[in-house]
């Protein structure tokens, strides 16, 4: 049979479904092939969205019109906010989800929005010069101008307990196979990358008596912008328990048969999220590793022990799970298991995520290296967009200064990645600047550019910018005696000697809107300094490189820096002081080499 | 990584004749023929003494190799010791090009000894530095700079906070792991202050070196046909001002630099100063006397016995001249000199070393690296430590940026590396 899409969707993930939603906004003919269409929108990981920067990635998201942040607020189980204590650059919004229910509220909207959903299996692309023209499968073809993919870890998937190993990307399900030979012809980098799941234990074999519990913050949270559009259900709690020198035993006696120690895995694993293996083998002297006791769902019959991800032999598993308080009589649901996979260097895409060597297809989430639903969802917005954009013969680029996609597309394609890539605050430069409650101001224009900004969305944000406005406009106005001199409101929420609330009790401001102002202010300071370092950078942009072909001509740089810069090729100078192992003098050699071109030139 | 690029040739020793010149090559492919023709073996470095054939004569050199990677820049150094004739010197260039060999572009031998990692970049710097530090005295002030004590205080520096950044980020980042234990306000604010404390000892002991900053300049001012001139030749050692009996013969200013006790100083003569009755050329000269006496780091005023001695010029030194003609010294602060004889000139060289020899305590780093460590310091001082961490965090990073032009590119990555082989992060 023949389909015909605008945009075709491959892979229904968090990166396939954020492309597909927003596609559909930008009011595209969008189809999504998966291979099993109620597998849609799966948690396959932790049943959790939130946390430090990944959080950043889902509020900017959602204020470029994006789901996952609703989803989140539909499906999600407990709030809580990270670094409560500390200042809101740094504060994070963190759920629980329940985890079928996400999915099924993924779906649902994905039928809303009548994306047409198709269970096949894409396994070649037919191609014209750089234009893919249509993708195959064993019966269908499709057509479409536009083409995402995003088929995770399915590419070369193998699944592994102990000495066992499956091919497949997530357990229990068909590995996508054919796509391969595609990459292969394309002459495309790959490498190859781990991850990890812990064993899921039954809900009612868990004595939850024995262990800590953490309930969620008493106060209403939301991911999205929405806020209250999106009822939470019921919430819950989660709970906290411990390995111990026992569980440490087993683990180490039987590390031989983990086949991350056997030799049976070449992958890299990520070293934010090492199995407990790895944990216990790098960190001997630690006596115990906490272990967040999470429920996947208020009806799910399944708890997961987010910490303990392993690869070791089915019995080992349950051994080391009986050790564990509150787990000895556990029964293991689903034994944890790694995945191996193939992933695609993104240093092959350009900055909209498109393959460099063609011209409409798009690659997002963990086929790129990354790691992640928020992560996925970023880039799966990103892609979606350029998909749309380019049937107008437009791109959109998120710059590193503005957005936590500036950053994350920015690192990918720049960098590459050498483990799972997740976000992290650290990541971005303008930290202060990129804040998950200015999101929205941060993505507006964007939206409004795409269309994709919903009516609700521009009310609560007029809204919010209007109290805003009220809430400058009297602290400006204000004026407390300190020390016996008039300081104006603006100029206390500057001072380290005033906090929020001594301000807050004087200008008898409050709120959400009274807070948010007062950290524009109160960072105000290091923004401008952060500004008035992107304009030198800016100097060093002017420097544009494109005449240097082959940096083998440049006198004076080593072997090892003429590879990478003929690697890279960077547009400018800018660009160059982002690549690893770049010397002053590095830069200093290039721009005495530019000057030299520039005086040729001259003669000439 | 030890880099493969061609090799290439210096003289390292002043063109013009001397007692000998020294020519070095350097590189990593130097041909086999090259040692063959010098008598030497590629395996066996050392020190050689070998005639060498060149045109139609020989030459007997004197020959130090240096085999990679153990020499200045990395690569198989050799030195040829010639006699210092610059026929000799160029027949050796001939023959260098004929086997391969290109002329050295200035600093090329030093930039291939940082590019191989012989040395840092505040090291390499160092090596201009010295090429151009003019007296014996800049180099003592730049020894620091010179042995990189400068570079092992960056790394310490840029260490210190690393370190600091990885205890906060790991709090930023990974507060909901558990692991990383609880952030001390008390440690961060006793960092703080060390580091504060190092950087205000470097920007106290050290200096900005500026290649013109060390110079001094001495003038020779006085009333006409005093004897400056004649003076000025005592002291630099030869005829440079012309003198005569005719007063006003000096008009233009004559400058000679030359060394006392290794500072450099500019020693200037100018065109006498009177009243009265002068052509306008010698007003011109006195004109240019005066602007000599404004830039001067110290002002020589000059008299005869039989004038009246008053001053002209304020905070001169003055020197008495042609002591010869007197009997008894009676002028206690003054200096009595003979430029006829030479009677004094020993003294009026160690008085003019006295009023501007250095400070001894100096020490000197390039502009680059002072100015750096000066806006460093400023992140640095206002961190407050009680502060929002995020922003404490942020000053660090702004340090780290400044400090990355004397010592390389921070990156966040590096911060992250830390941060994951400190604690054991991962749910």
């Amino acid at each position: 049979m023949t389909y015909i899409f605008d945009i075709l969707i491959i892979g229904g993930g968090h990166a396939g479904v954020e492309a597909a939603l927003i596609a559909r906004k930008m009011g595209r003919h969008v189809g999504l092939v998966s291979l099993d269409h109620t597998k849609t929108g799966r948690m396959s990981c932790n049943p959790a969205v939130g946390g430090m920067g990944k959080t950043h990635i889902a509020r900017e998201v959602d204020a470029l019109g994006g789901y996952i942040a609703e989803a989140t607020d539909l499906a999600g189980i407990q709030f809580r906010v990270l670094n409560r204590k500390k200042g809101p650059a740094v504060q994070a919004t963190r759920a629980q989800t329940d985890k079928d229910l996400y999915e099924k509220i993924i779906q649902k909207k994905l039928k809303e929005e009548d994306v047409v959903m198709i269970d096949d299996e894409i396994i070649n692309f037919k191609k014209e010069k750089k234009e893919i023209k249509s993708a195959l499968s064993k019966n269908n073809e499709y057509f479409a101008k536009s083409y995402v993919l995003t088929t995770g870890t399915f590419l070369n998937g193998s699944i592994l307990i102990g000495h066992e190993k499956n091919e497949g990307g997530r357990i229990n399900e068909r590995k996508s196979s054919g796509l391969e030979s595609f990459f292969k012809a394309l002459e495309l980098k790959t490498g190859r990358l781990k991850t990890g799941t812990p064993p899921r234990l039954n809900k009612k074999s868990v004595d939850f008596s024995s262990l800590e519990e953490q309930p969620g913050d008493n106060e209403k949270l939301f991911m999205s912008y929405l806020c209250g559009k999106n009822k939470h259900p019921k919430q819950t709690s989660c709970y906290i328990t411990y390995t111990n020198q026992k569980t440490h035993k087993i683990i180490k006696n039987n590390i031989k048969k983990s086949a991350m120690y056997s030799g049976l895995i070449s992958g890299v694993g990520p070293r934010y999220c090492p199995s407990i293996e790895d944990k216990i083998m790098r960190f001997k002297d630690k006596e115990q590793h906490q272990i967040f006791v999470e429920p996947e769902g208020l009806q799910a019959n399944t708890i997961y022990p987010n910490g303990i991800s392993t690869s070791l032999p089915k019995e080992i598993q349950e051994e080391y799970i009986r050790s564990i308080k509150g787990f000895e009589k556990a029964d293991i649901t689903q034994f944890g298991y790694a995945v191996e996979y193939d992933y695609i260097d993104p240093r092959n895409l350009d900055k909209t995520l498109r393959i460099k060597k063609l011209k409409n297809l798009f690659l997002a989430g963990q086929i790129n290296g990354t790691t992640g639903y928020e992560e996925a969802a970023g880039q799966g917005i990103v892609a979606g967009i350029n998909a749309s954009l380019l049937l107008d013969n437009e791109q959109w680029i998120p710059k590193r200064q503005d957005s936590y996609l500036g950053v994350l597309v920015d690192d990918l394609t720049r960098f590459g990645v050498s483990e799972p890539y997740r976000m992290f605050t650290s990541r971005a430069e303008h930290r202060l600047l990129l804040r998950q409650d200015n999101a929205d101001e941060r993505m507006i224009k964007y939206a409004k550019k795409f269309n994709t900004l919903d009516p609700l969305r521009e009310e609560i944000y007029s809204k919010k910018q209007t109290e805003k406005n009220k809430a400058r406009h009297i602290l400006e106005k204000t004026k407390a005696n300190v020390g016996g001199r008039k300081i104006t409101g603006t100029d206390l929420c500057k001072r380290n000697d005033f906090s929020l609330k001594d301000i807050s009790k004087i200008t008898q401001l409050k709120g959400e809107s009274f807070k948010q102002t007062y950290f524009d202010i109160r960072y105000s300071g290091y923004i401008k300094k952060q500004q008035r370092e992107l304009e030198k950078i800016k100097n060093l942009e002017e420097f544009k490189l494109g005449l240097i072909f082959d940096y083998k001509e440049v006198i004076g740089l080593s072997g090892e820096l003429q590879e990478k810069l003929n690697h890279h090729k960077p547009k400018d100078l800018q660009e160059v002081t982002n690549i690893e192992g770049i010397t002053p003098a590095a830069i200093s050699v290039l721009t005495i080499h530019l000057k030299k071109i520039d005086a040729i030139k001259a003669k000439h | 990584m030890v880099r493969k690029q061609d090799s290439i040739y210096a003289l390292a020793t002043p063109e013009g004749v001397s007692a000998i010149s020294v020519i070095r090559v350097t590189g990593l492919s130097i041909s086999e023929k090259f040692f063959n023709f010098l008598g030497i073996e590629r395996k066996k470095p050392g020190v050689f003494l070998r005639k060498i054939t060149l045109g139609d004569f020989s030459e007997k050199c004197l020959i130090l190799y240096f085999k990679a990677p153990r020499s200045y820049t990395g690569e198989d150094v050799i030195e040829i010791q010639s006699h210092g004739n610059m026929v000799i010197v160029s027949e050796i260039f001939d023959v260098l090009e004929n086997f391969g060999f290109r002329e050295a572009q200035a600093g090329e031998f030093t930039k291939r000894g940082f590019l191989n990692n012989k040395f840092t970049i505040d090291e390499a710097e160092s090596v201009a530095v010295n090429v151009s530090a003019s007296s014996v005295e800049e180099l003592r002030m730049l020894e620091d700079f010179r042995l990189g004590k400068v570079g092992h205080f960056f790394s310490n520096v840029t260490k210190k906070i690393e370190g600091l950044l990885v205890t906060i980020e790991s709090q930023l980042d990974f507060s909901d792991e558990g692991a990383v234990g609880s952030i001390s306000k008390n440690n961060i604010k006793k960092e703080i202050a060390v580091l504060k404390g190092d950087l205000d000892n470097f920007l106290r002991k050290y200096s900005p070196f500026q290649s013109e900053m060390m110079k001094k300049k001495v003038v020779l001012v006085g009333q006409p046909n005093v004897g400056k001139s004649s003076l000025f030749n005592s002291l630099v050692g030869g005829k440079v001002a012309l003198v005569s009996n005719t007063p006003g013969t000096t008009r233009d200013v004559v400058r000679k630099n030359l060394f006392l006790k290794g500072v450099e100083i500019t020693l200037e003569d100018t065109a006498g100063i009177r009243t009265g009755q002068v052509s306008e050329i010698e007003k011109m000269g006195m004109g240019l006397t005066n602007e000599s006496y404004e830039t001067s780091d110290l002002c020589l005023e000059v008299f005869e016995p039989e004038q009246k001695i008053k001053k002209k010029f304020k905070d001169s030194v003055l020197i008495i001249n042609k002591s010869d003609l007197l009997k008894v010294h009676t002028k206690k602060n003054a200096l009595y000199v003979s430029a006829k004889t030479g009677a004094g000139i020993e003294e009026l060289r160690k008085l003019i070393y006295k009023y501007i020899k250095p400070d001894p305590k100096l020490s000197l780093v390039t502009e680059r690296v002072y100015k750096a460590v000066v806006k460093a310091n400023n992140s640095i001082e206002s961190v407050r430590g009680d502060d929002i961490f995020e922003i404490t965090a942020q000053q660090l990073r702004d340090a780290l940026l400044e400090l990355r032009y004397v010592y390389g590119n921070f990156s966040n990555e590096k911060i992250l590396d830390r941060v994951f082989s400190k604690f054991c992060i991962g749910k």
